[in-house]
């Protein structure tokens, strides 16, 4: 769930370096066009992700003022995906194969059959709908932190490699023990690694 | 109340170079415990205290888990959990289910959380694990017809706004927690404390 509709959920993530003096608005804006969502409706790609606006969830055109709210920057990280279920794979690929035997009158070696089925399959994954799925992320530059909208460790990983190719900018994972170092000044970051459960015995607990 | 911190040098200045050569998926795991030690805290401070907190910066906030508790004990595949619910509006204060299974030493790890300043309220999950709100509901006081004139953009900030004053609180919260957990009276203190609290519960 994000932010434009329902209750949100949010992965929080820090940016761990100043944001750049080059990081304008329009560069943002065109670093978000050069890795935008590209369309794979009708090719036989399994899988394509990219950025696309936040108001209008099918653009992928980031003009000025679409992406940015406030002091914050705001877009979707859309993924389309289609899956050719094995069994399917199969049926046909029985179907091809006595067709081939009929037409030559051989059986196919494993070269032959192994192209036989590459083919079939990216020809049959056109015929496959897509599936969309829409992941707001939010770029908080006041807080130099970025939050994307749902969880689930999938989800993290594409977030993370697209964010990489995009901005370049590093970030770290918001969790209990980042937030603790974040939180006590550097020289008593010892003290929370040293920390060991717990809290009511004061003694390690299991 | 708490707002969003201003942009310091405190947000974990020299950290890249404190975790080098640190396998972040390792470190998370090792502290996991973080997460449920805050969260069992929480939940029994809350208790005692009338569900009020005075934050860092000074600021009163009410926080409680409402409606759904899950408690945890062990690692791996000897991991015992317990999910303990109340249909009761308001729930029976003495949620005495909870207090026994944190004496058989479980540990909260999730639980329906509201959270109270001023005129604000949000209702939210917060999970042990990344301590990130999740299913966040929003019910700011708001004049009707001011809401019903906000354009997306303008209904989208201020999601925005509301979900960055409860992630301080929570950033708040976890921070009061973590300056009780490292102090030296944690053991002397602290600790008989909520020790104390807890046999009176059970």
């Amino acid at each position: 769930m994000g932010f434009m509709k329902g209750n949100p959920s949010v992965t929080r993530y820090r940016v761990t370096v100043n944001l750049p003096p080059d990081f304008t608005e329009e560069e943002i804006g065109e670093r978000l066009r050069k890795q935008s969502f590209e369309d794979i409706e009708k090719t036989s790609e399994e899988s394509s992700a990219g950025w696309v606006e936040l108001i209008d969830d099918l653009s992928p055109a980031f003009e000025v003022g679409s992406y940015k709210f406030g002091p914050n920057y705001a877009f979707n990280l859309r993924e389309d995906s289609r899956k050719l279920p094995a069994k399917t794979l199969n049926r046909y690929y029985n179907i091809a194969e006595r067709e081939y035997f009929e037409k030559t009158k051989v059986r196919p070696n494993s070269v032959q059959k192994k192209e036989l089925k590459e083919n079939l399959r990216l020809s049959l994954l056109k015929r496959c709908l897509l599936t969309t799925d829409l992941r707001e992320v939010v770029w908080l530059t006041g807080r130099d932190e970025v939050w994307l909208a749902g969880s689930g460790e999938k989800t993290r990983l594409l977030f993370e490699e697209l964010w990489g190719q995009t901005f370049g900018l590093p970030v770290r994972l918001l969790v209990p023990v980042t937030m603790a170092l974040e939180t006590v000044p550097p020289e008593n970051r010892d003290d929370v690694m040293g920390l060991v459960p717990g809290i009511l015995s004061g003694e390690e607990e299991e | 109340m708490p707002k969003g911190k201003k942009k310091t040098e405190s947000r974990g200045a020299g950290l890249e170079e404190y975790l080098e050569g640190t396998v972040f998926l390792d470190l998370w795991r090792d502290k996991m415990f973080l997460g449920q030690e805050f969260l069992t805290w929480l939940y029994l401070t809350s208790e005692k205290n009338n569900h009020f907190f005075e934050l860092p910066g000074g600021d009163g906030v009410e926080a409680f888990f409402e409606n759904r508790l899950t408690l945890s004990h062990g690692r791996g595949n000897n991991r015992r959990s317990v999910a303990i619910t109340t249909t009761e509006e308001p729930r029976d204060p003495d949620w005495d289910e909870a207090y026994t299974a944190i004496g058989n030493n479980k540990r909260v790890i999730k639980g329906t959380l509201r959270v109270k300043a001023e005129n604000r309220e949000w209702r939210l999950t917060l999970p042990h694990d990344t301590l990130s709100p999740q299913g966040v509901k929003l019910s700011a006081v708001k004049d009707p017809a001011e809401t019903d004139d906000l354009g997306k953009a303008g209904k989208f900030l201020d999601k925005i706004a509301l979900t960055a004053e409860l992630v301080s609180i929570v950033d708040e919260l976890f921070s009061l927690f973590l300056s009780r957990r490292l102090s030296e009276t944690w053991l002397t203190e602290d600790v008989p404390r909520l020790k104390e609290y807890l046999s009176s519960r059970t």
